[in-house]
């Protein structure tokens, strides 16, 4: 395509209000918008000329940003592919949004993803050899120079997330608070990427003034990812109960066809039912590509100690990753549970001397002292899962004379 | 210039760490905590340590000069158009802590050799006096001198991580968590020498103490495999794991086995896992709890100390004394009390 014919292809959409046809013209890649021939003749003075002459007001701003940051990345230079990109998207707020109104939704969102990814690029990941992992930041620690593109981002996105969620208007026609909510998702993986998930709840604050609003006018799609990430914040911040409400909401409504966003939402959700002692079939697993959280339910049902430390050694870095890893440790209490209810049920007597219980962890794990055997027995009694009481002096546990009451169900007492 | 000092923070409430005799590290050691170390003890391993600091050279070659790190680093504030750092030419070795209310003088600044040895001299302070309001006091203004002319090498790194040392000893948690981010600053700018191992160790146990969970996952998220074998992260995350399963036999045997400074911070943690302890124990055991097996497991220094907190932290009830048997703590009567609150 020359640059004449995006010019006019772009001012036809715009006249048209053909949002998404726009929102391709306006990608961060030249490739989607079938202008990949426009980049390798392009230069500043032909930009510069052209685009005021084929469009008027705003669009010509927004369009000579997009051009320019195409041209720098197809130079390799993604800091000023970033900036002018970003430029453009500034643009766009204050000169389309604003007046425009929701149907240019569709190239907000594009205009979106699309700085973000200059971004990173840009901080992370460019030619010019940066490091090619995101770093780290506490959460104070955002304003990190090297981050000094992903910071811009982070206030562009808040800036379009903010005139969404201001708008006076509740009218779901035409109110730009129908974007807020998936403006509101992008910054939560913006905040991800930046690793300061606490900015996220300001977020969840200002959109929860407004939810009775906002919720009718949202897409199916964006509700199930908003729920997703409060589940997975509220995991981060070890309200378990909580994240299992919300995630189970997000898989109950999620696109049946989508199943890359159910494994995602499983991820998580898998490991908190585990934890209340619920285990998945291994027909559901295998169908999400889950299937090493079998040998979890197995490990764990069956009081295999061993087995459960081993996996989680090999599943360490994986579970880091998710955020999932703490949750999963806390089934390792589920693990001793189900072994002294073994020994119960091998013994077929409910008054277990110590060393009967420290001989087998001895044989399932390692070597335990006796007050390491009293403090985990009184912590599985502390938190319900054993129903009784030990005798210091006697160095004895007593249950309750039958193993239904002995070992009540878990997700009763969770 | 007109300035102000700046407010001095009273030194936080620090409990007691419980006392049980080890044999003393070696001079110089940060590993292993002397429960009943003497005061001349203290000192010798203190002095010690820091022996180690002063022996190992500092870089002071300046680093990074075009970066601006503070608005004061702007011009000399002598009507110069220049916007280079300011370069100190003061050779005071102390200096107090005044906060910036505009740019500061030349002859007010000190340049990096003096700081290197107004370093020295204050380490050596620490080791004979441990006066810490005088060596908070001083570092803060070494970190001044820094900011302002823009070092970031590492003489930057030995003080932050001096600094953050001495407040964790001196239970200072707000100097502390300042030094803090400011080291993982300048680690992830690419400045050698960050202790990385040691720091990281701390992150995650201050994290457990500000009950930051989302801190605690997003530093264990960054570690690679290897940082996971340092001793400091490796004692760290057990640490995480004993406090997030209420093992409370396991947390106090890596409080006595704490590297460096960790167990000063895990004092903050201390009191939180004794009232879990007694509030697991009380659920779990009958008839009664002796209180010799509580003072054991828990860590408490004395009799009198278990019979405090029992009495005006937990308040547990208390079995009465029979011939032949040992004090402990009456299950059922403290069930009871408990009840009723």
């Amino acid at each position: 395509m020359s640059l004449e014919r995006y010019l006019k292809t772009l001012n036809t959409a715009f006249r048209s209000h053909d949002g998404s046809t726009m929102a391709r013209l306006l990608s961060a890649s030249a490739a989607d918008s079938s202008s990949s021939g426009v980049v390798a003749y392009l230069d500043e003075r032909e930009i510069e000329k052209e685009c005021p002459r084929r469009l008027k007001g705003a669009l010509a701003t927004v369009a000579a940003g997009v051009l320019r940051s195409w041209h720098a990345s197809h130079e390799g230079r993604a800091d000023d592919a970033h900036k002018h990109y970003i430029a453009a998207l500034e643009s766009f707020l204050d000169g389309i949004y604003v007046p425009e109104g929701i149907w240019v939704a569709p190239c907000l969102y594009g205009m979106v993803a699309g700085v973000r990814k200059l971004a990173k690029k840009a901080d992370w990941g460019g030619p010019d050899g940066r490091k090619a992992a995101a770093p780290s930041y506490g959460e104070a620690e955002a304003e990190e120079e090297g981050s000094k593109s992903m910071v811009l981002t982070t206030h562009t996105i808040m800036r379009a997330f903010r005139l969404s969620i201001n708008d006076r208007s509740n009218d779901p026609i035409t109110s730009r608070k129908a974007c807020a909510l998936h403006l509101a998702i992008d910054m939560f993986k913006h905040y991800g990427d930046l690793k300061n998930l606490r900015m996220c709840n300001n977020i969840r604050g200002v959109l929860e003034q407004h939810w009775t609003v906002v919720e009718p006018m949202s897409s199916r799609a964006d509700w199930v990812s908003y729920r997703y990430y409060v589940g997975v914040l509220k995991i981060s911040e070890d309200k378990y109960k909580d994240a299992e409400v919300d995630l189970e909401a997000a898989l109950r409504h999620c696109h049946n066809k989508a199943r890359g966003n159910k494994r995602r939402i499983l991820n998580k959700l898998v490991p908190l039912r585990l934890r209340l002692g619920l285990y998945p079939t291994l027909d559901l697993l295998v169908k999400y590509d889950l299937a090493h959280f079998h040998d979890f339910a197995v490990a764990i049902r069956t009081g295999d100690v061993r087995s459960f430390n081993e996996l989680m050694t090999q599943w360490e870095r994986v579970f880091i990753s998710k955020g999932t890893y703490l949750l999963m440790e806390k089934c390792l209490m589920l693990v001793y549970r189900n072994l002294v209810k073994k020994i119960v049920v091998v013994t077929q007597t409910f008054k277990l001397p110590l060393r009967v219980v420290q001989f087998a962890f001895q044989r399932m794990e390692h070597e335990r002292d006796v007050d390491e055997i009293e403090c985990l027995l009184a912590n599985l009694i502390f938190r319900n899962l054993v129903k009784g009481y030990l005798s210091h002096k006697a160095k004895f546990l007593v249950m309750a004379s039958t193993t239904e009451k002995a070992f009540p169900k878990i997700r009763l007492v969770a | 210039m007109s300035s102000k000092p700046g407010k001095k923070k009273s030194k936080a409430t620090r409990w007691g760490k419980a006392a049980k005799a080890k044999p003393a590290a070696a001079a110089g050691g940060r590993g292993g905590i002397v429960g009943m170390e003497t005061d001349e003890a203290r000192k010798i391993r203190n002095a010690a340590r820091f022996a180690e600091h002063l022996g190992g050279g500092s870089n002071s070659k300046q680093q990074g000069s075009g970066k601006k790190r503070s608005r004061w680093a702007m011009g000399n504030g002598s009507g110069s158009n220049s916007t280079d750092p300011v370069r100190g030419s003061s050779s005071s070795l102390e200096k107090s802590y005044f906060r910036l209310t505009s740019a500061p003088k030349p002859s007010d600044v000190r340049p990096p050799e003096i700081l290197t040895r107004s370093l020295r001299h204050v380490k050596r302070k620490w080791a004979t006096e441990e006066d810490y309001e005088f060596v908070c006091d001083q570092l803060k203004a070494i970190r001044q001198d820094l900011t302002v002319q823009a070092i970031e090498d590492g003489l930057t790194v030995d003080v932050y991580q001096t600094h953050g040392r001495i407040a964790l000893e001196s239970g200072d948690m707000e100097e502390y968590n300042q030094c803090q981010s400011r080291l993982k600053e300048l680690h992830l700018s690419g400045v050698p020498g960050v202790s990385m191992d040691e720091f990281t160790g701390y992150r995650l146990i201050y994290s457990l103490y500000r009950e930051n969970h989302r801190e605690v996952n997003a530093t264990m998220m960054d570690l690679s495999q290897e940082a996971r074998q340092g001793e400091g992260v490796a004692h760290a995350l057990g640490v995480v794991k004993s406090y997030h399963m209420g093992d409370y036999c396991t947390f106090f045997r890596l409080y006595f086995a704490a590297p460096a400074m960790s167990s000063y911070l895990m004092d903050f943690l201390v009191m939180r896992m004794r009232r879990r302890a007694i509030k697991t124990m009380v659920k779990a055991y009958l008839p009664t709890i002796p209180l010799s097996f509580i003072q054991e497991q828990l860590r408490f220094d004395s009799r009198d100390s278990l019979l405090e907190f029992i009495d005006k932290d937990v308040e547990a009830a208390l079995a009465a004394p029979k011939a032949g048997e040992e004090a402990a703590i009456d299950v059922k009567a403290t069930r009871a009390a408990w009840a009723r609150l």
